[in-house]
């Protein structure tokens, strides 16, 4: 069950201890970001690297990049393990934004893929709705 | 102008990288198991060692050649090395435990690090060149007995083997460049593919095996993706084969994430308008990515489009061909 949905803002640990995985790259780590993709637990038999075993679901989310330029973002894939929530009521500001703006509650499912540029600008409409509520 | 891609001392540096990861992460780690479990002992290696090599010589470097020429035989070498580790990965995968192989690889625990090689700096391009084929050529001194002991300890036939290390490597890039042609001109496929990629290039017959999720990201008027591996060199190996050189070198890595566009100017001389997102993704974990770009303005033959892709179109570093060059 994935704790976290689509748009969600989540905090990145700045250390994990107890987590197997240490995939998270240190220039997310204790930053903010919003999830854009969620993928359920992966766990890939053939693959004779890692993911044997799994390490909990796992997430896309989208950070500010370095540059400074509002229109340049990072995307991280991160699992749960490494995240928390940052702001539980975000997600009910967002639901009722969506509503507001028409764009509909999401349907996709965890594990379906899908294109990241089919998403909206999360960043954008999290900027949006400051505005506007 | 000089981009990145041409510059043969980074290229040199990225094979150590890459051969280093290989020895440290994939090829010693399941072999100090082995040993450990009984699987094979030291004097396996020792005897394996003194026997006829199943797996292919590298092949010499030439003191005549050019720079660039001893990087691509260097470049070859190193192939024939990873994949000889893959195929005895495959041979003993069943006597082995990822698990384990990560804790053996000092991943947790720095008391069992398998202590990387320093690269050789302090002298020229063409002495760092020498000194890591020199390197490349003793890693694969231990993979050919490797592969030969695993022979000796019946986890193979000797025709079995022969035959595996023979097999041509079947990905290619141009797997890629068909993907992307088929995406161009077919709207249906296109679809499916932005929707489960996977299950969509497995339809057209690619093996994708190996590639746990995989994402087509869709370059647009208003999006431009670029894809990056920081903590490895992830990639959609499976599919499209190796990345070029410089996608596992920590230059690129490093710079992509800092600074996506003033890297994709200065490394790859590749503008990318002010009023264009810039996307840059990076596969931390089982997702493997590559970029959908967009279609060059022009009138092509459905059968010419594909020759119009370049690995680093897939990769976002630059944009697809905008004519049709032979290969």
């Amino acid at each position: 069950m994935n704790r976290f949905r689509e748009n969600d803002r989540v905090r990145v640990k700045i250390e994990n201890p107890g987590s197997p995985n240490k995939r998270t790259p240190s220039y997310v780590r204790g930053r903010v970001g919003i999830i854009t993709a969620c993928y359920g637990e992966v766990v890939d038999r053939e693959f004779d690297h890692d993911h044997r075993v799994s390490w909990g679901p796992l997430y896309t989310a989208a950070f500010e990049s370095f540059e400074g330029n509002p229109r340049s973002r990072i995307f991280v894939d991160i699992h749960e393990s490494w995240l928390e929530l940052l702001e539980i009521e975000a997600r009910e500001a967002k639901n009722s934004f969506r509503a507001f703006k028409g764009i509909g509650p999401f349907t996709r499912k965890d594990d379906e893929l899908d294109s990241h540029e089919q998403m909206p600008h999360r960043l954008d409409v999290l900027l949006d709705m400051g505005s506007s509520v | 102008m000089v981009t990145h891609t041409e510059d043969a001392g980074a290229h040199v540096r990225a094979v150590f990288e890459d051969a280093e990861y290989w020895r440290t992460k994939r090829l010693e780690p399941v072999l100090f198991q082995l040993i450990r479990k009984g699987k094979v002992g030291l004097y396996d290696l020792i005897r394996a060692a003194g026997e006829e090599s199943l797996a292919p010589a590298l092949q010499d470097p030439n003191d005549q050649a050019s720079m660039e020429e001893s990087v691509e035989v260097l470049e070859l070498n190193l192939g024939r090395y990873i994949s000889g580790i893959e195929i005895a990965a495959q041979v003993a995968r069943d006597s082995y435990y990822i698990d384990e192989q990560r804790k053996d690889a000092g991943i947790y625990d720095p008391e069992l690090k398998i202590a990387h090689r320093e690269f050789p700096s302090g002298s020229g391009e063409k002495e760092q060149l020498a000194a890591v084929e020199k390197i490349v050529e003793e890693y694969y001194l231990v993979l050919q007995a490797y592969l030969n002991a695993l022979v000796l300890r019946r986890f193979i036939s000797r025709d079995k083997l022969r035959e595996m290390v023979e097999a041509p490597v079947p990905p290619k890039f141009e797997n890629g460049a068909k993907i992307v042609a088929l995406a161009w001109t077919d709207a249906a496929f296109k679809e499916k593919l932005l929707e489960n990629a996977k299950d969509a290039i497995r339809q057209l017959g690619i093996a994708t095996y190996r590639s746990p999720k995989v994402v087509a990201l869709e370059n647009t008027e208003k999006v431009h993706n670029v894809i990056v591996c920081t903590l490895c060199s992830c990639y959609p190996y499976a599919i499209l084969g190796n990345p070029p050189w410089w996608y596992k070198d920590d230059t690129y890595k490093q710079a992509i994430v800092e600074n996506p566009r003033k890297t994709l100017k200065q490394m790859f001389d590749f503008s990318v308008p002010d009023d264009v997102e810039v996307r840059v993704f990076d596969s931390t974990s089982d997702v493997r990515y590559f970029v959908l770009p967009r279609k060059p303005r022009g009138e092509f033959s459905n059968g010419e489009l594909w020759k119009l892709v370049t690995p680093e179109s897939l990769i976002g570093v630059g944009e697809p061909r905008s004519k049709v060059v032979s290969l």
